[in-house]
């Protein structure tokens, strides 16, 4: 979800992703930046990403990422699932406003 | 892309993700550097950073799919590896599970041959076999006017047809054999749904009194007499004499009823005398959707119906019986019971290499640490295992296999005459399926306790150099309870088979009361008489007394003598009337014993003594009064003051016209039909006094086996339509026992594999326990322990996991050894003697194995030991 939110910005390469991902969530979010990698290429697999080489802000061969449709509808929905998901837990932590 | 370009792709993609992991990493140095860290930190922070390079490489893989596939050749690939590493342990390994599967699978062949596959006939579930029930339950064959009546009231059995069973001399361009004859009645191809392979079956007017004579012969002996079966159509042959021609040739193994070489109708000579001339068996074919439950009750009615009208058939009943279950009811609880018992090998088989297996998996910690720690997932070095042992069930599978073939073999050849449809048994698809499930199983069992196991060393105390600390202690435990496991279904396996040998050991000593040593018969028919049924008993009295001079000249002949009823070979038995008594009113209750015909020196033969009176003589002949011998169980049962001498008999459908006989000698009780039931009341007569009446005798001989051929050419030159075929009276009778033979030797066999797997078992245990304490008995001997302690220890480690399985084997074997109590003669199930014989067997077994590792652990030097690590 994080890494389609971050393409639906624009295409990005894999270390872009990262660094963008790591200073958004102010360094909240620390995985390990390998881990990266499979789940690109799930999202590949499933048609929510498109890859293409391309050359990086530094002059580098470099794979860039890009949403698909398909990835924008999957976003949509994660998203809203998320959201009902954080509602709900923020009822439960929150009983007495309701 | 679809899979498989993408598949093949895969390379590419692969070193394109490895390219882009390392611009990712290069890009993040790059950055480091920029924000001051020196080149190595960089390093160092950005791989941190990013994680396990190729575990992350691998995972991305995966997400593909390829991985199952790949890992698999890979695991493949690395287990044969390992195993060929250690080929002392893959060769036990796969001898253990070869063992096990082997004796499955043959034992799963048998079973599919004789109790699961098909009949060979078109809707083979209709056929039924229809019998009459005497008052007692037991079954009877049928007359012909009941049968008819069947056939005509019954409304749930669509065809039926009487058969009875003989054996001929069949000769004619050819030297003459004896061959087994069904006399088929209307119908029978029918109810059976097969026709002649060659020619045709019989047509109406040869199924009548009088017709032409003609009959149908078996592929193979049409094969055998003719060369050719097609040789044989329309050939004369002759049956006891009397000519046939031949009309037709059945299909290639075709031989129902009861392994039956010929066919010829049964109405040629029709005996429609009276309603209690048992002689035929009935075939039926149901109606279709008529279940034989059904039929069964539509023929009580009929029963009932006929029970009212005639008084032979008072208390009579008929029983419906699937053809299936006619024919292989008999030794379904021998196989069922086999296939049973050859499952624990197979189990044992398992525990055994699983044993095997821990025992490597305790050495193999450091290898799983390292992997482990090199970011193998705990799942991934399970797989890994399991493909091992998968390995291992595979090759142990294939080499069973072979085993298997072997085995059907011998038992195709040492079964055939005691096990129905045991002949198609081999080895086909449905056996090949079974075999691969059951090396799936194995593999699975075998493998996964050790994989669980060894994947849970702990990765840091695994990699300190902590190998002389000893094995995981559930790791001992679990090797302790296989061995006790192992060793409980062997003793329950031995425990079974020490009965049924016991068992059979009493049968086949049993007393029967003949002196059979030396003694050799051969069974004969005598020419038959227009009619078929009887002999020219003129012809019979001198070519029979001619027989046996020119037998008893020969040098070496003891005695030599004819008798219709050859002992185990079957007899008459018929009701009779006492003299001066008079008879009950109800038919059932006349008394009844069993008869034999014989001729003069026929007790001489057998070494039997006449108690009292006398034996037969040449004048009996000649006299006009007719004369029976009796046994002693006829006496106490008729004559219970012993005042039989001198009484005379009747019996009834004896001759045509029945005569009082006078009871002129008593001989012992002798077992003349099953060995495991004692004799019953028996009657003796003269053959030459009734020779008309019976035209199969076998001819037995008290003497040396070398005049057979001489012998042969005595009878044949006599008549050349006569074959003759010695045996010898021991084989006879010891091949009753073929079926306890087989049951008891094959499950001998399978316990004693069981036994032998066990102690295996057992002897692996303790001396991987030794090699792993080396350090501790060095210790021990260093303090002061001497040689005798340490091999004490040795044998109370063994000591203890054997007596625990033998005493948990001898609960389970009284629970179990139930199932054998039918087959069992005079042997209970709990027998304690054979159960406490086994026990103690076991334990030395077990003790002299135990031996050799104590003896090993005894002579460690303590110092070498105690240096070692």
């Amino acid at each position: 979800m994080l890494i389609l939110q971050t393409l639906r910005r624009g295409a990005l390469h894999g270390y872009a992703i990262a660094q963008h991902i790591q200073q958004t969530s102010l360094e909240v979010l620390q995985v390990e930046e390998g881990s990266l990698y499979p789940a690109l290429q799930r999202l590949l697999r499933e048609g929510w990403v498109v890859a293409d080489w391309g050359v990086s802000a530094r002059n580098r061969k470099v794979r860039t990422y890009k949403i698909t449709s398909a990835g924008r509808k999957q976003l949509d929905r994660e998203i809203a699932g998320f959201e009902r998901l954080l509602a709900g837990i923020g009822r439960v932590m929150r009983p007495a406003e309701s | 892309m679809n899979p498989w370009s993408r598949w093949l792709q895969r390379r590419r993609v692969e070193r394109e993700l490895a390219d882009e992991m390392a611009e990712h990493l290069a890009e993040k140095i790059d950055e480091l550097r920029a924000e001051g860290h020196s080149e190595a930190d960089a390093r160092v922070i950005a791989r941190r950073q990013f994680g396990n390079l190729t575990l992350q490489l691998e995972d991305s893989r995966a997400a593909w799919g390829w991985n199952t596939v790949e890992q698999f050749w890979l695991d493949t690939r690395f287990s044969w590896r390992v195993l060929k590493k250690t080929p002392a342990f893959t060769i036990t390994a796969v001898a253990v599970i070869a063992l096990g599967i082997g004796m499955n699978t043959a034992m799963f062949s048998a079973v599919k041959a004789v109790l699961l596959s098909a009949l060979p006939y078109a809707e083979p579930e209709r056929i039924v076999e229809l019998r009459q029930t005497a008052q007692g339950g037991h079954l009877m064959n049928v007359s012909r006017l009941d049968f008819r009546d069947w056939r005509a009231q019954s409304r749930t059995v669509e065809s039926m047809a009487a058969y009875g069973l003989d054996v001929v001399t069949l000769s004619g361009s050819f030297p003459a054999r004896r061959a087994r004859m069904a006399a088929v009645g209307d119908g029978f191809f029918d109810v059976i749904a097969t026709g002649a392979a060659i020619g045709r079956t019989f047509r109406a007017e040869e199924q009548k009194p009088g017709g032409p004579p003609t009959l149908v012969l078996g592929y193979e002996l049409a094969q055998a007499a003719f060369g050719a079966p097609v040789n044989a159509m329309q050939k004369t042959v002759r049956l006891n004499g009397l000519a046939f021609t031949v009309i037709g040739v059945m299909p290639p193994k075709f031989d129902f009823p009861d392994y039956a070489q010929l066919w010829l109708p049964n109405d040629l000579f029709p005996d429609d005398s009276t309603r209690s001339a048992h002689n035929y068996r009935i075939v039926g074919r149901l109606r279709r959707g008529i279940t034989v439950n059904q039929s069964q009750s539509d023929m009580n009615f009929v029963a009932a119906r006929l029970a009212r009208q005639y008084a032979d058939d008072k208390d009579e009943g008929i029983r419906v019986i699937s053809l299936y279950d006619y024919l292989v009811s008999g030794v379904r609880p021998a196989l069922l019971m086999l296939m049973g018992a050859v499952t624990p090998v197979l189990l044992i088989a398992c525990v055994n290499v699983s044993s095997l297996q821990l025992a490597r998996a305790a050495g193999r910690r450091k290898e799983m640490a390292l992997r482990c720690a090199l970011g193998a997932a705990r799942g991934r070095l399970i797989r890994q295992l399991l493909t091992e042992n998968a390995l291992l069930a595979a090759a142990g599978g294939i080499l069973g296999l072979l085993l298997a073939g072997l085995a059907t073999r011998v038992l195709r050849m040492s079964a055939s005459a005691s096990i129905p449809r045991i002949e198609s048994l081999g080895i086909d698809s449905g056996v090949l399926y079974f075999t691969a499930g059951l090396s799936l199983l194995a593999g699975c069992l075998v493998g996964v306790l050790p994989s669980l196991e060894s994947s849970r060393a702990g990765v840091d105390e695994a990699l300190k150099q902590g190998n002389a600390a000893g094995e995981a202690i559930p790791l001992r435990r679990w090797s302790q309870m296989m061995v006790v496991g192992q060793v409980a279904l062997a003793m329950v396996l031995l425990a079974g088979a020490a009965l049924l040998l016991k068992s059979y050991w009493k049968l086949a000593h049993v007393e029967t009361g003949l002196t059979s040593g030396n003694v050799y018969f051969s069974d004969l028919t005598w020419p038959a008489s227009a009619d078929g049924n009887s002999v020219d008993d003129r012809y019979v009295r001198q070519a029979g007394a001619q027989i046996l001079e020119q037998i008893n000249h020969l040098p070496g002949v003891r005695a030599s003598a004819f008798i219709h009823g050859l002992p185990f070979e079957g007899s008459s038995d018929g009701s009779f009337e006492i003299e001066g008594r008079p008879l009950p009113a109800d038919p059932h209750r006349y008394p009844d014993a069993d008869y034999r015909m014989i001729t003069p020196d026929y007790f001489l033969a057998f070494g039997v003594p006449i108690l009292k009176g006398r034996g037969f003589t040449a004048g009996d002949q000649r006299a006009g009064q007719q004369v029976v011998i009796v046994n002693l169980a006829f006496e106490r049962r008729f004559f219970p003051s012993g005042e039989a001498l001198g009484k005379r008999i009747r019996f009834f459908g004896f001759d045509r016209k029945p005569q009082f006989m006078s009871i002129i000698g008593i001989v012992p009780d002798m077992r003349t039909s099953v060995l495991r039931q004692p004799a019953g009341p028996e009657v003796y007569a003269d053959y030459f006094q009734h020779a008309d009446s019976a035209l199969d005798v076998a001819l037995v001989v008290r003497g040396p086996a070398s005049l057979q051929p001489q012998i042969e050419r005595i009878i044949t030159s006599l008549n050349r339509n006569t074959a003759v075929n010695f045996e010898s009276m021991d084989g006879l009778i010891s091949g009753t026992l073929t079926r306890e033979r087989f049951q008891s030797a094959l499950l001998g066999l399978f316990a004693g594999c069981a036994l032998l797997l066990a102690v295996v078992g057992l002897y692996g245990l303790l001396s991987y326990t030794v090699t792993r304490r080396t350090r501790e008995i060095g210790v021990h001997m260093a303090v002061g322990a001497n040689q005798a302690t340490i091999v004490r220890w040795v044998l109370r480690q063994g000591g203890k996991l054997v007596l625990a399985g033998v005493t948990l084997g001898l609960l389970v074997s009284l629970l179990a050894t139930r199932v054998l109590a039918s087959m069992l003669y005079q042997v209970r199930p709990d027998d304690s003697s054979a159960l406490l014989t086994v026990a103690a067997g076991f334990l030395t077994a077990a003790l002299v194995v135990s031996y050799l590792p104590a003896r090993r652990a005894s002579h460690i030097d303590p110092s070498e030991a105690l240096r070692r690590e």
